[in-house]
């Protein structure tokens, strides 16, 4: 990009020098010489100054306190505040929608939810141009000077805006925090509350896409927390220096995962005096195979190789590979009875059979089955019915108190104050924030590539 | 075909083209400059022409050059470069 920007300008120049020697008398043409002469001039001026320009904005940058990784890791942190924050409205929502005598009440929850999921997106696209930024600030650069560079003015302002672009907020997206910090004064709950969060997958390392997990520390649990597309968030402001561990916990099991006796602060490496508590654990569960709407399938001992090739409510398809003799395990909520189990198409018989315990997750109660698999290769198939009147997952009063027992909003006033905030804020702050920074490079695109203002020469 | 070779392969190419129209021109201007038309604007239409032609060539002379401070002084600032280019003259 540099060279082709470096070798435009000189192509610039000579198209000028060409004009010229034109041998043609009219004067609107030549008058297009010294103006491709000037240009190139500038141009390979711009660009050779290119890097000190841009070695400068980011001492100014750090004079005015700006800092990249702490400013993407909190709109990381307020990303997934404002997600967990909805997840817990809508858990309140839900419940308080099946109450029949606070029907004005869901409308507030849901104005707020409003306003919460604006502030999202607010800062989801701020956090897209940060990257863009961030992580493509030299093609961009780049890019700017070799349109600004293309012969006759063709797409000079295009560039310059490019360039201008980059550089603005390069230097200024960081100093969001201070500029909110100035709009007003507030305890900042969504960036010192630190939230863990990562990918759940299995013992054969395939992402466990939904389910539930739970945390015990010394004294208590915590739990169902959802899990969705296999990624969980939790605020662990609670846990910080007890030892935790995190359990998958569906169909009445609690499965183990690599996450035993943990604390966080060792987990994270946190150094709280300069980051946002904000870190990612990626976990595996150990003995689930596959959990999906109140029927999980786990293994013990875990076999070789395992490919879930169907999973519904109502068919499931599972090819194995094992060494050894293992026993498949089958947990199903009592809102789903077997009608048949096949093993490389031939049935086992009466399922009955082969029931193991019973046991209660939750509000629901659900049977465990248990099937030895044979060394080798083997297809196995479970036809499954489903009631449709029953309930398959926990309810949801179960989530919402993990989730209020997680924030910590042990009154409704503290709540409240973060939401406005929120409202106030991310919404107002963000898009300011953007616009006033769009204008000054809008402003220094001018600069950059207005046609009368700079005359290197000539 | 490399956009930089493509471009390099135009850079060389207009000025071979500037070279010979500055000929070109040069030789018109005169002509018309010299030609026996007792006309006040033919003639300085002719000496335009001579001008502009002389302002090209003594651009191409000194391009190369200028490019060439402008390389020296920003990679005594401190700036990796590449080497300017030296189009070919006929």
């Amino acid at each position: 990009m540099f060279l082709i920007a470096y070798y435009l300008a000189i192509l610039t120049f000579y198209l000028g020098v060409l004009i010229y020697s034109l041998p043609i008398p009219l004067s609107g043409l030549k008058r297009w010489a010294p103006r491709l002469i000037a240009d190139a001039f500038y141009i390979m001026i711009l660009l050779f100054c290119i890097s000190s320009v841009v070695r400068f904005s980011e001492v100014l940058q750090s004079l005015l306190g700006g800092n990249w990784a702490f400013f993407l890791s909190y709109m990381k942190a307020s990303i997934f505040f404002r997600s967990q924050l909805l997840i817990f409205l809508g858990c309140v929502n839900g419940i308080i929608s099946k109450l029949k005598f606070l029907s004005g009440f869901t409308r507030i929850i849901s104005m707020i939810m409003g306003s919460v999921s604006a502030s999202l997106y607010a800062f989801t696209i701020m956090y897209a141009i940060s990257t863009l930024v961030r992580y493509s600030f030299w093609t961009l650069i780049m890019l700017g000077l070799a349109l600004m560079a293309i012969p006759f003015r063709i797409a000079r302002r295009a560039g310059a805006f490019l360039i201008s672009f980059a550089l603005v907020f390069n230097t200024a997206l960081p100093l969001y925090i201070p500029f909110t910090k100035m709009l007003i004064y507030s305890e900042g709950k969504g960036a010192e509350t630190p939230i863990i969060f990562g990918n759940v997958i299995n013992m054969a390392k395939e992402p466990l896409y939904i389910g539930y997990i739970g945390l015990e520390y010394p004294g208590g649990y915590v739990g169902p927390l959802p899990v969705y597309s296999s990624v969980y968030i939790v605020p662990v402001a609670k846990f910080l220096q007890q030892n935790l561990t995190i359990y998958y916990d569906v169909c009445g099991h609690q499965f183990y995962t690599n996450i035993s006796k943990e604390s966080i602060t060792k987990l994270c490496k946190m150094d709280s005096e300069t980051t946002v508590a904000l870190c990612r654990v990626d976990m595996m569960v150990y003995g689930l195979i596959e959990y999906k709407e109140g029927i999980a399938l786990h293994a013990m001992p875990f076999p070789k190789l395992i490919n879930v090739s169907t999973f519904t409510s109502n068919y499931i398809e599972v090819y194995t590979d094992s060494d050894v003799e293992y026993g498949l395990y089958i947990s199903i909520v009592d809102g789903y009875t077997i009608k048949s189990l096949r093993i490389d198409g031939e049935s086992v018989g009466d399922i009955s059979n082969f029931f193991k315990y019973k046991w209660y997750w939750y509000n629901l109660n659900g049977k465990t089955y248990n099937i030895t698999i044979p060394v080798g290769i083997h297809k196995i198939e479970i036809e499954l019915y489903r009631d449709a009147n029953s309930a398959v997952e926990p309810d949801e009063i179960y989530v919402y108190e993990a989730q209020s027992s997680l924030l910590g909003y042990t009154n409704a006033p503290g709540l409240l104050d973060e939401i406005t905030r929120v409202m106030y804020i991310d919404i107002i702050g963000a898009t300011l924030y953007t616009s006033l920074l769009l204008s000054i490079s809008a402003g220094l695109a001018n600069l950059l590539g207005g046609v009368s203002r700079i005359r290197v020469i000539l | 075909m490399d956009i930089v070779l493509l471009i390099k392969d135009l850079i060389s190419k207009a000025v071979v083209v500037a070279w010979l129209l500055f000929f070109l021109s040069w030789i018109i201007g005169w002509a018309i400059k010299g030609a026996p038309i007792p006309m006040g604007r033919v003639r300085k239409v002719g000496q335009s022409l001579i001008e502009d032609a002389v302002w090209g060539a003594f651009w191409i002379a000194v391009g190369t050059t200028l490019f060439w401070f402008i390389t020296y002084i920003s990679s005594y600032l401190g700036n990796a470069l590449p080497s300017p280019p030296t189009p070919q003259m006929p």
